[in-house]
């Protein structure tokens, strides 16, 4: 029962994945390509919990960390540099 | 020489022990199915928030409202998952590990700054200064203001060449 569920996650934030770069792709302006960029690295975080939980071993929890960590930096260092034109004044 | 033979010890010890420790949906076959209906459950629901959150990034008709959709993606879709993940691992697996508390929690304190950074970027290249009510009579927006003006580090190297 729950590699059913678990395919049907991953389906479901493989497909989110996808949207995410659609979204990439064609967007109106650069806020909504930061904003795709930073929902598709938490969509890597729930990818790679899963990918742990299929596995069954807990070494992707550090990847995910990393994820998360890296993610939230480099999102709000683009959007000083789109706001100031510089990242550390 | 320092005896280090302890260490050793302990952790052969150990590795014998958790090898023989049954986890407790082991032990309690009840309790196993239990939290094997609860992880499937949270694992689906997870993966509900999350394709409609990601959806609602292609959706919605305006940037600003594009942010509110991955909000939902960030704190249910992914939050259901972790739990998914801490209940897999401690009762099925039977090991407990903080990670997916401590990812969550984490997630949790980020995304509103992440959110606000990227509607004030958003509000600085798209709404003009003139539309916008004042803030005060002496000040203005924290985006438009004389502290978005000019930094202390910029020593005007990028008008020389411009």
């Amino acid at each position: 029962m729950i590699d059913f569920a678990l395919d049907f996650s991953f389906a479901c934030f493989g497909l989110g994945l996808l949207f995410c770069l659609y979204r990439i792709v064609f967007a109106p302006g650069i806020t909504d390509r930061l904003l795709a960029l930073d929902t598709m690295s938490i969509n890597m975080i729930a990818l790679l919990t899963l990918f742990g939980m299929r596995a069954g071993t807990d070494v992707y929890f550090e990847a995910s960390m990393l994820f998360a960590m890296v993610g939230f930096v480099s999102t709000v260092a683009f959007a000083k540099f789109i706001l100031r034109g510089d990242i550390i004044e | 020489m320092i005896d280090l033979s302890f260490l050793a010890n302990t952790a052969h010890s150990a590795a014998a022990h958790s090898s023989e420790v049954l986890s407790l949906g082991e032990r309690f076959p009840a309790i196993g199915s239990l939290a094997e209906i609860s992880v499937s459950l949270l694992l689906i629901l997870g993966g509900v928030f999350g394709i409609v959150g990601n959806y609602g990034l292609l959706k919605l008709p305006d940037s600003m409202t594009r942010l509110h959709a991955p909000t939902m993606t960030t704190t249910l879709g992914v939050g259901l998952t972790l739990i998914a993940s801490l209940v897999f691992f401690w009762i099925i697996d039977g090991r407990f590990t903080w990670h997916e508390l401590i990812i969550s929690i984490f997630l949790f304190f980020t995304a509103p700054i992440t959110g606000h950074f990227i509607a004030k970027a958003n509000m600085q290249l798209t709404w003009s200064q003139k539309s916008i009510p004042r803030p005060g009579s002496d000040s203005d927006w924290a985006t438009f203001g004389d502290s978005a003006a000019r930094s202390l580090m910029d020593d005007g190297a990028d008008d020389r060449f411009g």
